[in-house]
């Protein structure tokens, strides 16, 4: 893969790459590293890309595991407290974006990353499930499941408050 | 009356997670709408925030590998605060970049992009450079900085930035 090919067909996913690990580490400088990392190691293998069919679904599934392995470097998997909060830099910007910060984004940031992430792959992103299995190398039905689990848990909070 | 009960069926397979694609535009469409039934409120604010987190771009500048040469690249470093951030970076040891004619060596790797290189570099600068705006990160040993930004000062055009700029930081 040359320059060109490079940039068309990596570099393009930064938005969606970027939003994954956000929505992943919860955390936006975590993210912004995560997304160098991550076009850094597909540089050093640029010449191995050529060989692959669905490289959207690759480079995001490459992005969920860099973030994983972020995560467990930080043992904090599993560990995230249900009131997360994104980390902002600046500590004006946080109180600012805390308020606008809608109720939904809160909940969805509260369930565990797999189903939080095939949410937003969904929802936000708009893929379909046979997309999102192959991302997060589940199966087609482990994918519906965790979708239907994490929109009931959003549902039943929703209706609570 | 019959569209209420259309979105009720759509929203019941939704949260079930058996709606297509097709089924889930329609409801964002319908949620997008000022026409929502009082009963749907509820979570009109979710698929607005789906429609808001997809809007949401990487925020720094669109990353694209280019091929010119890496002196080019150095007169377009933008202001000084960027310089004096990365000798920061440079003398903690936090991200050390050196420059070659034809490759660059970052964190220890060698990469032939010398663009691409920068174009990371830039991106990490950028958030120290922020940090010493707010004044979390205060610049304590300006003469060593000074020091130590020494090479980058053959360009004349970054020399002139650099003395100006450590001239307004002593007064």
């Amino acid at each position: 893969m040359n320059t060109k090919q490079f940039n068309n067909r990596i570099l393009k996913h930064a938005d969606r790459t970027y939003r994954l690990a956000k929505s992943i580490l919860c955390d936006e400088n975590a993210a912004l590293d995560a997304v160098q990392d991550l076009n850094l190691k597909l540089w050093e293998k640029r010449n191995e890309l050529d060989k692959i069919e669905n490289i959207t679904g690759f480079v995001l599934r490459s992005m969920r595991n860099l973030c994983l392995d972020k995560l467990r470097q930080k043992h904090i998997e599993n560990e995230l407290p249900d009131d997360l909060e994104y980390n902002e830099s600046d500590p004006y910007s946080k109180l600012e974006k805390k308020d606008m910060a809608s109720q939904a984004t809160v909940l969805i940031n509260r369930l565990p990353e797999l189903q939080r992430t095939v949410i937003r792959m969904r929802d936000v992103e708009g893929f379909e499930l046979n997309e999102i299995a192959e991302i997060t190398l589940l199966t087609e039905n482990a994918v519906r499941v965790n979708l239907s689990r994490a929109r009931q848990k959003i549902r039943e909070q929703l209706l609570a408050n | 009356m019959k569209k209420t009960k259309k979105i009720n069926r759509l929203l019941d397979l939704y949260f079930a997670g058996e709606t297509t694609i097709t089924q889930e535009k329609e409801l964002k469409k319908y949620f997008s709408s000022n026409d929502i039934d009082a009963e749907h409120k509820v979570y009109q604010q979710l698929f607005k925030t789906f429609e808001a987190e997809k809007s949401e771009k990487y925020p720094e500048n669109p990353p694209e590998i280019k091929t010119p040469s890496i002196s080019r690249k150095i007169f377009f470093m933008p202001v000084i605060s960027t310089a004096i951030a990365a000798s920061i970076l440079l003398m903690t040891g936090i991200f050390q970049t050196k420059y070659y004619d034809d490759y660059v060596i970052m964190n220890g790797k060698r990469i032939n992009n010398s663009e691409f290189a920068l174009q990371v570099a830039q991106a990490k600068i950028n958030k120290v450079s922020e940090s010493l705006k707010s004044g979390m990160k205060p610049v304590r040993n300006i003469n060593k900085i000074y020091k130590s930004l020494q090479s980058l000062q053959k360009v004349e055009y970054i020399k002139t930035k650099i003395q100006h700029t450590f001239e307004k930081i002593k007064h």
